[in-house]
């Protein structure tokens, strides 16, 4: 009858354990071990925290503060130890010396500094543990005391003896002098204040355990003659109530469940047992193999116990704690204590529907509850019985006496059962392997033999059903008996439906399979933390609790916590932020969660890009982890938005080429470096004011004046000159006045530097006789001493005159990628009026200058400290520093770095390197959202080669594998952040070869071979990488180009299928070949296309249209002998301007042909584009694969083919 | 001071010429290079043909049973069991003191054998005592297997340290190059003049023209490397290595003979893993109908 289970929580192999404890609010059990170890364990992830090992010999005694990392142990070294539990303080605060032989027990009490220790000496003490005094001895016993305990409120202690007693001592007394009292020396004193209450005799043997009913006066003990006995108190007496006989060796301890009216016991003849405390029978025996029981323990609030033996120590629940329930709208339906209840959700009323107390026996909880809406009816199951159900309605007003769901005599036997229409519901027999169709009055309509062995049953939507396997997850029609899919998982416990019923999620103990209705598409999670409940989010996320975790999972699969949790719960609804659940006594809670992430990462997902700006702007999400998703997903542009860190954020934006938001971080970093970069950038972006600030934070003179030269700013290069001056730089000077041609003041500067004779000829060679005079008389020379020097011409070396003053001007500057974020995300700074728009201006350069000039004279230390070159000393030491640290580095540590692939991965957004770098989920993600591509098949073949060329592999040491050389595509890359995989498709390679072959292809007139040529270019275009804008212009035109062949080919080819299926169809014939020179060819091939409309109209007898034709292609200017025939079309046509046959084509307007159907698109009609080669489709076409190369989702969203990195 | 014979034995060995090395006849028994030379002709031998047990002897040398622990580990079908041996090999030497090159034969053997069961951390473990430090073939080892983690910076702080005592010897070059194709920035062009030395001389092996195949490759030098590659294919047309990469290359032909050779090349394998997750990637893409004009 009874069958009680034994769920299994923990386990773990040690020496014996003798003594146990739970701490009280976190997943942590205490052992302590006849070997003289301490161990603490995290039962819920099976993992050992700590371990003291500080006792000699045997500790048999161990407890847990209530509410302090406290824990105090007692040993056979008549110790009391009390230990600090936090991980970064763990050590023992203090021992307690006094007792004479071994410690047994110890507690702390609940609220009073106070330890109890019970001993073998036959003393039990008590000790404050503030003053670490021993302030009580209980004498009394005549034997070794096994056992203390406090009374959890009242100021009793229960011990037991070898002496075959069971005491109960009064200590209110201590309690009452307890505070500040004098310093105790004689035992009497000590005994004044604690007396022997009961004693209660009656076992046979020595008792080994005692202790207190939570709540009620009633004190259970287990003794050596192998019976437990039940005692009862009231306020001046104690009495025996009961025994209870069957373990047939000495019971080690026995106790009260917390919640339930059992007793449990554990004993050396290897059994644990569970009794029924009000009629003192045994209602369950759970046996061990070898292993003796010393110790057990209860959980002080949840349903779990731990037992410690021979070899180790387990950790055990009686019952399944998760609530039955089922959802349906608004309304929760579950079951508590037996209880069905009804809980509205949004108003938080909850009444009791209906009994389920006689359903199985009263050990057991219902396991799953089954609601009908249209008739008000549910189906519990029990495990009771191997599995029994039962069918009952609920009553339409709540209140009044409740119905116990016996008395509609509805029931059977099976393991599960569920509703699956409005009047039919399944049950599995398990044993059988059969599944019943019942209807409501639980009549049998039909027997199913199931298609797979079926441990579980799960709605699958109408009249469907899954089935749970242990390999696999098969959706079956009732109906039809026949399999629809099968979706390979681990053992699937619960299925979860989304509201819309689109997808479900199949949880296993450690795997969710998330899949849609008809499992054909699915992803799967792993958790190394077993999994509890999950339900779905309105917008499509997948919300589920772990032990300690509430996760959600996005559609394909990417998961992330939310929350971390105390103690498991079972999630029931989430609506918006509020999340519904059950706690583990099934007890209806809500918890309000922040879904900003996973709503960011959906957004993102579903190429939801509004959404994605709407969460930018309006939350504060940030963190590192977000960044470095985006990074992974191939969104930089994003990331930069998030980092907060200033370092991280001018990388960023220099990578991007996003100046306004370098300047904005180089301006807060204020670094030599940072300023460098800047400028190097904005060089290669041609932003000229944002070099000029650059070059003047860091004092370049010399370039800030080449760049003032080449701007034409001669204003600023007359103060770079006086600026010059007073720096007392020469060679400064020097390159001013050639800058500005400022000729005196170079001849100066040669003289003031003692290079007479170059000053002389610079005077000498611009006719400046007098300088050149002067100069000769300072050296004290005369223009006899230079006849043999030559003369030279006139020459003046003046640069060339300004023309246009490009120094106001901003030149027009390369743009970076044109990005739907950057743009949003820009016009976002805009509104909020972000100075840095185009460089400073003109105003603030000056003034920069003039500040230089007034204050240069004093030596540049005196300037601010993270101004001018002090830095740079400031960082040399620091340097010597780091590496020190490096040195004393573990040489030893192998944790394993980052791998190529991963740089590569992160560097690039472009697909090509991460196929390289062999992620092809991420550059499917990318190929996705650049160009639309959903059939990645036909990439294949690239996609592996690709990555099997990135990579070689080095002969390195005898009989190990040879070293892995990843080979980049630069062969100097200096930093991790700049590597990128080796380029294997090049624009050159393709234009060179393939697309040459192609163009024969069409010339000779070999169009099927032509089309797959072209088809096959276009593919591996996809995959070429670039070294710059130009190159990338050049793609993109190589591409367009390609598309216009491939387009032209196909219709001539279905013209040619025509003529040969359907010779009739003239009409459509000719449009084909008219749409055909619509293609725009390169003229050699453009020709072809003309003469063959030329051809097939005039064959038509449409000799006017013919005639258009013709003077299209006399427009190219081809061979004579075309050109003939061309004319001979057109004189035919002004002869005969009329058309024989009928078609659709109008010549005059501009158009497009659809790739699909081959018909036009006039301008001005919708379309939607194929988002990789922008061919033109009829709108019906869009969310269709594209017809020209099969891999894109016409008219999807794309955001451009990234190919430059 | 080895002798000259052992000298070039070992050079051959570290250049993985083990055909070399089994051609070279074994000094006389009683010669002070008879053991190790007879050690390296085993080991030359393990390399070139793993599957092949070596004849059973029974040796009180250290350095001997650990060679044939090692053929029995190579050829075992439990290798659980057979690295129990090695460990007990490795206990053994380091309750000795003075064992001198044969304590580095034990570690070196056992830490192959280890991480080719994914042990890695106790191969590095076994590599990491104080004589081992102080091994060639120990550092040689340990640099390599820092590669594979990824850790290139480590394998820099284990060349720089064994270079302070022995700057020029080969296998440290060799070690140096390894490193410098891996660090970032790399050294492509000191990987390429190592391996230019070792092969510019009247016999080079196969293994290391594939490797200056390699460097060039990185050092972005396609048709110096196509060089090589050939001049390594003439010299062994079975080398792994060059087919490997003649295999790169695209040519089906070496594909073949290499799958034939030794299929369990680390490149196939990974070609074969990157075709299932190929197929694992593209099956979550659902493919919409073709677009058709009768649709």
């Amino acid at each position: 009858m009874s069958s009680m289970q034994m769920l299994t929580k923990f386990e773990s192999k040690s020496n014996r354990v003798k003594g146990l404890a739970f701490h009280p609010t976190r997943p942590l059990l205490a052992a302590s071990l006849h070997n003289g170890t301490v161990q603490l364990w995290n039962y819920q992830m099976g993992t050992l925290m700590d371990r003291f090992d500080e006792h000699d010999g045997p500790v048999r005694a161990v407890a847990f503060h209530p509410t302090r990392p406290l824990l105090v142990t007692g040993g056979d070294d008549y110790k009391v130890k009390v230990w600090d539990i936090r991980p970064q303080n763990r050590r023992c605060l203090f021992t307690l010396h006094g007792h004479l032989d071994y410690l047994r027990t110890v507690q702390f009490h609940h609220e009073m500094p106070w330890i109890l220790s019970a001993s073998d000496d036959q003393t039990i003490r008590i000790w404050n543990s503030t003053s670490r005094q021993c302030i009580a001895i209980l004498t009394g016993h005549s034997h070794y005391v096994m056992c203390a305990q406090f009374h959890s409120k009242d100021d009793l202690i229960v011990s037991a003896s070898m002496d075959q007693t069971v005491r109960v001592w009064d200590i209110s007394g201590l309690r009452r002098n307890t505070p500040n009292q004098q310093q105790q020396n004689s035992f009497d004193s000590f005994e004044a204040f604690s007396t022997v209450k009961y004693v209660l005799e009656g076992h046979d043997r020595g008792v080994n355990w005692a202790s207190f009913h939570p709540t009620l006066p009633l004190i259970v003990s287990a003794g050596d003659d192998r019976q437990i006995k039940l005692w009862r108190m009231s306020e001046t007496k104690a009495w025996e109530v009961d025994t209870c006989r069957g373990h047939f060796n000495n019971v080690s301890s026995a106790l009260f469940h917390p919640k339930h009216e059992l007793i449990l016991s554990a004993g050396e003849d290897k059994t644990i047992r569970v009794w029924d405390m009000s009629k003192r029978t045994a209602v369950q025996t759970f046996r061990r193999e070898h292993d003796r029981f010393w110790a057990l323990c209860a959980h002080p609030e949840l349903n779990l116990f731990a037992a410690g033996h021979d070899n180790g120590l387990i950790v055990f629940k009686l019952e399944r704690e998760r609530p039955a329930f089922a959802l349906h709208q608004d309304t929760l339906y579950y079951i508590r204590d037996k209880y069905v209840r009804q809980h509205d959700l949004v108003t938080g009323s909850d009444v009791g529907v209906l009994s389920v107390r006689k359903l199985g026996n009263q050990y057991i909880q219902p396991r799953t509850l089954s609601f009908n809406p249209a008739e008000r009816a549910v189906l519990v199951t029990s495990t009771a019985d191997n599995g029994i159900y039962e069918l009952a309605t609920l009553p339409k007003d709540a209140g009044g006496e409740l119905r116990d769901s016996t008395s509609d005599g509805k029931r059977g036997a099976g393991y599960s059962a569920i509703f699956v229409a409005r009047n039919r519901f399944a049950v599995l027999d398990k044993n059988a392997q059969t599944i019943e169709i019942r209807d409501l009055n639980n009549t049998l309509t039909k027997t199913i033999k199931p298609p797979v062995q079926t441990s579980e049953i799960f709605y699958g939507g109408t009249a469907s059903l899954l089935l749970s396997s242990p390999t696999a997850v098969v959706l079956f029609d009732i109906q039809q008996q026949k399999v629809l899919a099968e979706l390979s998982t681990q053992v699937v416990k619960y299925a979860v439906w989304s509201s819309d019923g689109a997808n479900v999620a199949l949880l296993g103990k450690h795997t969710i399979t998330i899949a849609n209705k008809t499992l054909t598409q699915s992803s799967l999670i792993h958790e190394t933390i077993r999994i509890k409940s999950g339900a779905w989010d309105d917008s499509g996320v997948f919300i589920y609790s772990t032990l300690n975790h509430i996760k959600y999972a996005l559609p394909q699969g990417d998961n992330g916590i939310i929350k971390t949790l105390d103690q498991p719960i079972y999630l029931t609804r989430i609506k918006g932020k509020t999340l519904h659940c059950l706690d583990r006594s099934a007890r209806p809670r809500t918890i309000v969660i922040d879904p900003t992430e996973y709503r960011f990462k959906l957004a993102l997902l579903r190429h939801n890009y509004d959404e994605v700006l709407h969460i930018i702007r309006t939350s504060n999400l940030v963190g590192q982890s977000i960044i470095s998703y985006l990074q992974k997903k191939g969104f930089p542009e994003i990331a930069l938005h998030f980092v907060q860190d200033k370092n991280t954020r001018f990388e960023l934006a220099i990578e991007c080429g996003n100046l306004d938001v370098a300047l904005e971080t180089a301006v807060a970093l204020n670094r030599p470096e940072s300023w460098n970069r800047l400028a190097q950038q904005a060089l290669k972006q041609g932003n000229h004011k944002i070099v000029e600030t650059a070059y003047q934070r860091v004092r370049n003179f010399d370039r800030l004046s080449f760049l003032y030269m080449t701007t034409g700013a001669h204003e600023k290069l007359a103060k770079m000159a006086k600026i010059a001056e007073a720096r007392g730089d020469q060679m400064s000077k020097f390159h001013n006045s050639l800058y500005t041609g400022d000729i005196v003041s170079r001849i100066t500067v040669l003289r003031d530097v003692g290079l007479y004779p170059l000053a002389y000829m610079t005077a000498k060679t611009n006719g400046l006789e007098d300088m050149a005079n002067d100069i000769l008389d300072a050296a004290g020379l005369t223009e006899a001493d230079l006849d043999d020097v030559p003369t030279f011409e006139m020459s003046t070396l003046r640069p060339p005159p300004v023309i246009s003053g490009t120094e106001l001007l901003q030149w027009p500057s390369l743009g970076s990628a044109d990005n739907f974020f950057e743009r949003a995300l820009i016009e976002g700074r805009l509104a909020e009026g972000a100075p840095y728009v185009n460089g400073t201006d003109a105003a603030a350069a000056n003034a920069a200058l003039d500040e230089w000039e007034g204050d240069n004279a004093g030596p540049a230390a005196e300037q601010g400290d993270d101004e001018g070159w002090g830095l740079d000393e400031a960082i040399v030491p620091q340097a010597e520093e780091e590496e020190e640290e490096e040195e004393q580095a573990d040489l030893a540590d192998s944790a394993p770095g980052i791998s190529e692939a991963d740089l590569w991965v992160r560097n690039s957004p472009v697909a090509a390197d991460h196929v390289a770098a062999g992620s092809f989920d991420t550059a499917m993600q990318l190929l996705n959202r650049q160009v639309g591509i959903v059939n990645f098949e036909p990439l294949k073949p690239i996609f592996l080669s690709i990555y099997r060329s990135s990579y070689a592999y080095l002969t390195a040491n005898a009989s190990m594998p040879p070293i892995q050389i990843p080979l980049r595509r630069q062969p100097t890359s200096s930093k991790p952040s700049q590597v990128y995989p080796i380029v294997s498709q090049t624009l050159q390679a393709i234009t060179s070869g393939d697309l040459q072959s192609a163009y024969r292809a069409v010339r000779s007139n070999e169009l099927p071979e032509a089309g797959k040529l072209f088809r096959s270019i276009l593919h591996s275009l996809l995959f070429v990488v670039v070294s710059s804008q130009t190159e990338a212009k050049e793609l993109r035109d190589i591409i367009s180009s390609c598309k216009e062949y491939l387009l032209g080919v196909s219709i001539e080819l279905e013209r040619r299928r025509l003529v040969q299926d359907e010779p009739e169809n003239v009409r459509r014939s000719l449009e084909l070949a008219a749409y055909f020179t619509n293609c725009k060819l390169q003229p050699a091939h453009h020709t072809i296309a003309l003469r063959n409309a030329m051809t097939v109209f005039s064959k038509a007898q449409n000799f006017a249209t013919a005639a258009v034709f013709a003077r299209k292609l006399i427009e190219l200017n081809p061979a004579p002998k075309v050109l003939a025939s061309a004319r001979a079309v057109v004189t035919a046509g002004d002869r005969n301007p009329r058309d024989a046959v009928d078609f659709s084509y109008d010549q005059f307007t501009e158009f497009n042909v659809c790739a699909a159907s081959y018909t036009p698109i006039y301008k001005g009609s919708p379309s939607v584009t194929d988002p990789y080669t922008g061919a033109h489709y009829l709108p019906k076409y869009k969310g269709q694969l594209d017809s020209l190369l099969q891999l894109t989702e016409i008219g999807a969203p794309a955001s451009g083919l990234v190919s430059y990195v | 001071m080895d002798s000259e014979e052992l000298y070039q034995l070992k050079s051959h060995f570290y250049q993985a010429n083990y055909k070399a090395v089994l051609s070279t006849p074994l000094p006389p028994a009683n010669s002070p290079s008879y053991l190790p030379s007879k050690v390296y002709n085993l080991r030359a031998q393990l390399a070139l043909s793993p599957s092949t047990p070596l004849p059973a002897e029974e040796s009180e040398s250290l350095a001997l049973r650990a060679v044939a622990a090692f053929s029995g580990y190579l050829t075992a079908e439990d290798k659980a069991a057979a690295l129990e041996e090695l460990r007990e090999l490795v206990l053994e030497v380091e309750g000795e003191e003075e064992l001198g090159w044969e304590e580095g034969v034990v570690r070196v053997l056992s830490a192959t054998a280890f991480f080719r069961e994914g042990e890695t951390e106790e191969a590095l473990d076994t590599l990491s005592g104080e004589t081992a430090k102080k091994d060639l073939e120990c550092v040689a080892l340990t640099a390599q297997i820092q590669l594979c983690l990824n850790r290139a910076d480590l394998a820099q702080k284990t060349l720089e340290s064994a270079k302070k005592w022995a700057d020029d010897a080969l296998l440290l070059q060799l070690v140096e190059a390894w490193v410098s194709l891996r660090t970032i920035p790399p050294n492509y062009n000191s990987a390429y003049y190592t391996f230019l030395e070792l092969t510019t001389v009247p016999s080079p092996s196969a293994p290391m023209l594939a490797n200056r195949a390699i460097a060039q490759l990185c050092q972005g030098n396609i048709p110096e490397a196509d060089g090589s590659l050939t001049e390594a294919l003439e010299k062994d047309p079975e080398d792994a290595s060059a087919l490997m990469l003649s295999a790169r290359q695209g040519m089906q032909g070496a594909l073949r003979k290499l799958e034939k050779i030794q299929g369990g090349h680390p490149w196939l394998v990974a070609g074969r893993e990157a075709e299932t997750r190929f197929e694992e990637a593209r099956g979550k893409w659902e493919v919409p109908p073709l677009a058709t004009a009768s649709a």
